[in-house]
């Protein structure tokens, strides 16, 4: 089983730097070479650049083959019923990602990372679009998301929609039949999304990235509030 | 460590871990072994320290008076306000024996209905959780419950699991005598790393 191994904090630690190292051998700062109008030392501040992702020591990034805008999360809905408007986060850095409010293993996993990055980055935000619309209702999302900061949204929407947004994200989950008492499972991909300040999807983080990984490849964008 | 809101983030980090060490002493004790304060297994094996599957004598050398048998070490849930979601316990079972022993049940008053559970990533990548029959815990080794892997589904919550309370489980072996464990409730928030980032003390959920 390759899932990393939490518990175990400094194996886990090695296990994410060795994969740094290897990256950085294979991803030679491409991404940013891709980005076009801006040279990729520019300054955050120029829309549409980025400081080169994944290069902070020790990253765990995986950088978008070609950094480009995240795409929109069309048609999902927050708690309130309103539409979720993607956009209306920029100015910060969003972590992005796709779960299921009944996750007790996996999800919780991420988003307690997440709240560590929260800690570190005050100006950080989330994204959670659950891919369960069957039991995560919008009622339900608004009960569940009260135990969470403000700054981690959770949004839902139809199954269409839902399966929608995950296609642009590559984000693949299937409805599973287990016969656990506690109903079905949604087995789904774990990777977190990293978009910029300025919308920009930079690069994924795979399952199991600690928070302070992630935390220190946000700081290198540079702040993106610009 | 003061008690605080439910799914609160918090900083972690060595607290953590020092924390789920002392609940590995506590459970150990409760198991029959004979954990000597300050000497214990904190002082030869560092919290931080990776779990490898081949230092069970190391383990045994630690905890000299701990009778041959299955030990329970690092166990802990995750705190869960909304009693309709189920809940995951977690820890290490290691088997000081010579037999090839398995978990084959764990109770709780906790929960209306405990399972057993594996976390497995499949080819396309995607994380799928299935119920399992057993744990299997190989002579000489240690099975690890652990976030993304085997764990212990507590469904039907009787009450939220709240950070800083436990809950009792009692574990069911195949040859190993039965076990009931005291297991901590953590926060919700990241396992923990070098470094962890001091709290934030500001609040933005207003609810507790």
């Amino acid at each position: 089983m390759n899932v990393p191994m939490l518990v175990h904090r400094s194996l886990a630690t090695v296990s994410v730097l060795a994969l740094a190292s290897l990256l950085a051998a294979a991803v030679p700062l491409h991404a940013s070479g891709e980005a076009g109008e801006a040279s990729p030392v520019a300054s955050p501040a120029v829309a549409g650049s980025v400081t080169t992702p994944g290069t902070v020591p020790g990253s765990a990034l995986v950088p978008a083959s070609a950094v480009a805008p995240a795409p929109a999360l069309v048609d999902l809905v927050n708690p309130d019923g309103s539409t979720f408007d993607l956009a209306s986060l920029t100015g910060a850095p969003t972590l992005l990602f796709f779960g299921y409010t009944h996750c007790p293993d996996v999800c919780p996993v991420t988003i307690g990372e997440i709240l560590g990055v929260f800690e570190a980055e005050p100006e950080a935000q989330a994204v959670f679009v659950s891919v369960d619309p069957e039991r995560d209702t919008p009622e339900f999302m608004a009960s569940w998301s009260q135990y969470l900061p403000e700054r981690f949204h959770a949004v839902t929407g139809s199954a269409g929609a839902i399966r929608r947004a995950a296609d642009e994200y590559g984000v693949r989950y299937a409805r599973v039949d287990t016969g656990s008492t506690s109903g079905y499972t949604m087995s789904h991909t774990a990777d977190v999304f990293l978009v910029d300040g300025h919308g920009q999807l930079v690069g994924t983080f795979p399952f199991g990235t600690s928070a302070d990984t992630m935390a220190a490849d946000i700081a290198a964008l540079g702040g993106g509030t610009g | 460590m003061r008690p605080r809101g439910q799914w609160r983030h918090r900083s972690r980090g060595h607290a953590a871990a020092t924390l789920a060490l002392g609940a590995g002493l506590l459970i150990a004790g409760t198991a029959g072994a004979f954990a000597q304060g300050g000497e214990g297994p904190g002082s030869s094996a560092p919290a931080m320290a990776p779990m490898e599957s081949m230092a069970p004598m190391a383990s045994m050398d630690a905890m000299p008076s701990m009778a041959a048998g299955l030990v329970v070490l690092d166990a802990w849930t995750r705190e869960s306000p909304m009693m309709e979601l189920a809940g995951a316990a977690y820890m290490v079972l290691e088997n000081t024996t010579t037999v090839d022993d398995t978990l084959v049940r764990a109770t709780s008053p906790a929960a209306t209905v405990v399972e057993l559970h594996r976390t497995a990533e499949g080819e396309d990548g995607t994380m799928a959780m299935m119920p399992v029959e057993e744990v299997p815990i190989p002579a000489g080794d240690r099975a690890v419950l652990e976030p993304g892997g085997y764990h212990i589904m507590l469904i039907g919550l009787v009450a939220p699991l709240v950070e800083g309370e436990a809950i009792e489980i009692t574990l069911d072996f195949a040859q190993a005598a039965p076990q009931t464990i005291s297991v901590p409730v953590r926060a919700l928030g990241p396992m923990g790393s070098m470094g962890s980032p001091a709290p934030m003390g500001g609040a933005m959920d207003g609810d507790g």
